[in-house]
């Protein structure tokens, strides 16, 4: 015994019993801890205010969108050529400049419509 | 009167030393399994991952120091759940531990309270991508009241029903990685499955880089973990760390070769789940069995979660963490293999002169 007072003696030292024993650990432990945690994530998720999940349209965006201030993961000038490529015209010649651009260089009245846009 | 409250522990001091270290490096698993799920995870829903694995620990050890620590470990505890004679910390101090007569109780609590910590972190992986935060947090504070604390009682305290069976769990096979296991697939089941299945970053992980880190983390925490649950720092507790790291490297050779045998490739999350996988079916078995039989019990654990790779889908349960296949399968793999394996045979026992 290496510490000098824990015997813990399993099937191959003629133990065999060891191992029903282990199952019966096991059955003990999945059934309680899976049952117990269903019940009570049901009985908070029906507590007002309390509901589990996101909604939808909130899950679309990501979960960090939703519940923080605006922290994510990522360069922030990831977000902007996103926001830039949803923006453009999904079909234009390839040597064409973008629409955005353009507007820019005009007035101060073009850029501020677009920007309502 | 004063009384020295130390010298009761002279000569002995090194137990409690090592005990304490080991719980300061188990801490490492914290911010491990933040990083490890928070790169599984598609990077717009890897911020509250992180948050949660901090917040986890904060709401935890507020449960630990207000009545967890009574109702899992106190002495006058019944078979299933203990009861409220340590509540608030009252009487937990410099006595000799309920575990060990080695360690001051104040230690012992501080260990053990990292265990809680690390556990319920796991089963909140159960929610990601989808899970409100405020909920989480309030079902970690119940969790950790009415399922960990009963289980880790069951198991450990020495009026424990399993710990009077007796069923062997060196270091947490049943209260931490079943438990957890289980309670992760109820959680991610009473949510249902995540929307927009069909995005083309559905299910992959967002950043490996990040998984890597997050497995290096645990796997260095795990050190703590088994190589501290002797409660003492006798050669069984330097047995245990180095079944630690063996049978989290066949363990991670085994997940290796499922993935080469099946696609010819190689991945690096695989790599991880293998070792964590190795490292979970060792966990009950660490203190208990030979070298060569631990790198047997990593290979198998490892093998058969791996082969278990299409389980959310036979469950039809959205788990995309892989907790249940990792805590859950690999928990129980890993104390079944405990009863087989552990031993207490001639070449285990100190030679006595």
């Amino acid at each position: 015994m290496l510490d000098g007072f824990t015997a813990a003696p399993g099937g191959i030292d003629g133990n065999g019993i060891q191992v029903a024993k282990q199952l019966a650990e096991i059955a003990a432990i999945a059934g309680y801890s899976f049952s117990v945690s269903c019940a009570l994530l049901y009985i908070i998720k029906f507590i007002p205010g309390m509901h589990l999940r996101i909604s939808d349209e909130a899950e679309e965006h990501g979960l960090d969108l939703d519940q923080f201030f605006e922290e994510q993961i990522g360069d922030w000038s990831l977000f902007e050529e996103m926001e830039r490529k949803r923006h453009m015209p999904t079909i234009q010649a390839p040597s064409t400049p973008a629409v955005q651009e353009l507007a820019s260089g005009s007035e101060n009245g073009d850029i501020e419509k677009s920007k309502a846009v | 009167m004063e009384v020295d409250v130390n010298l009761q522990y002279a000569g002995f001091e090194y137990h409690y030393v090592y005990i304490i270290f080991c719980g300061f490096i188990v801490w490492m698993i914290i911010p491990g399994i933040g990083l490890l799920y928070g790169g599984l995870a598609r990077r717009k829903s890897a911020v509250a991952l992180l948050f949660q694995s901090l917040m986890v620990v904060a709401v935890t050890t507020f449960q630990w120091i207000f009545w967890g620590y009574s109702l899992a470990y106190s002495r006058s505890a019944g078979p299933f759940i203990g009861d409220l004679a340590n509540f608030g910390m009252r009487n937990v101090m410099v006595a000799p531990s309920p575990g060990s007569s080695f360690l001051p109780e104040i230690v012992f609590c501080f260990y053990q309270l990292l265990f809680c910590a690390c556990t319920v972190q796991i089963v909140i992986g159960g929610a990601f991508e989808r899970g409100r935060i405020i909920p989480s947090l309030i079902f970690a504070f119940l969790w950790a009241t009415i399922v960990y604390c009963p289980i880790a009682c069951w198991t450990w305290n020495s009026n424990g029903w399993l710990f009077n069976l007796p069923s062997l769990d060196y270091a947490g096979g049943g209260p931490v990685h079943q438990a957890s296991g289980w309670s992760a697939l109820a959680y991610a089941f009473v949510l249902g499955k995540r929307k927009h299945a069909g995005d083309k970053s559905h299910a992959k992980p967002h950043n490996t880089t990040l998984v890597f880190l997050g497995t290096v983390f645990i796997w260095f925490g795990w050190f703590g973990f088994n190589g501290g649950s002797t409660l003492n720092a006798t050669v069984r507790a330097m047995l245990a760390a180095f079944n630690t790291n063996t049978a989290a490297s066949t363990g991670m050779i085994g997940w290796v070769m499922v993935d080469y045998i099946k696609y010819r490739k190689f991945s690096v999350v695989g790599a991880c789940e293998g070792a964590i996988a190795g490292l979970v079916g060792i966990t009950p078995a660490a203190g208990y069995v030979s070298i060569w039989l631990a790198a047997l019990i990593g290979f198998l654990t490892a093998v058969v979660c791996a082969s278990c790779q299409n389980l959310n889908e036979w469950l039809h349960i959205d788990e995309g963490m892989d907790v249940f296949k990792l805590h859950g399968v690999g928990g129980m793999v890993g104390s079944f293999l405990t009863g087989i394996f552990a031993t207490q045979s001639s070449k285990f026992t100190i030679p006595t002169t």
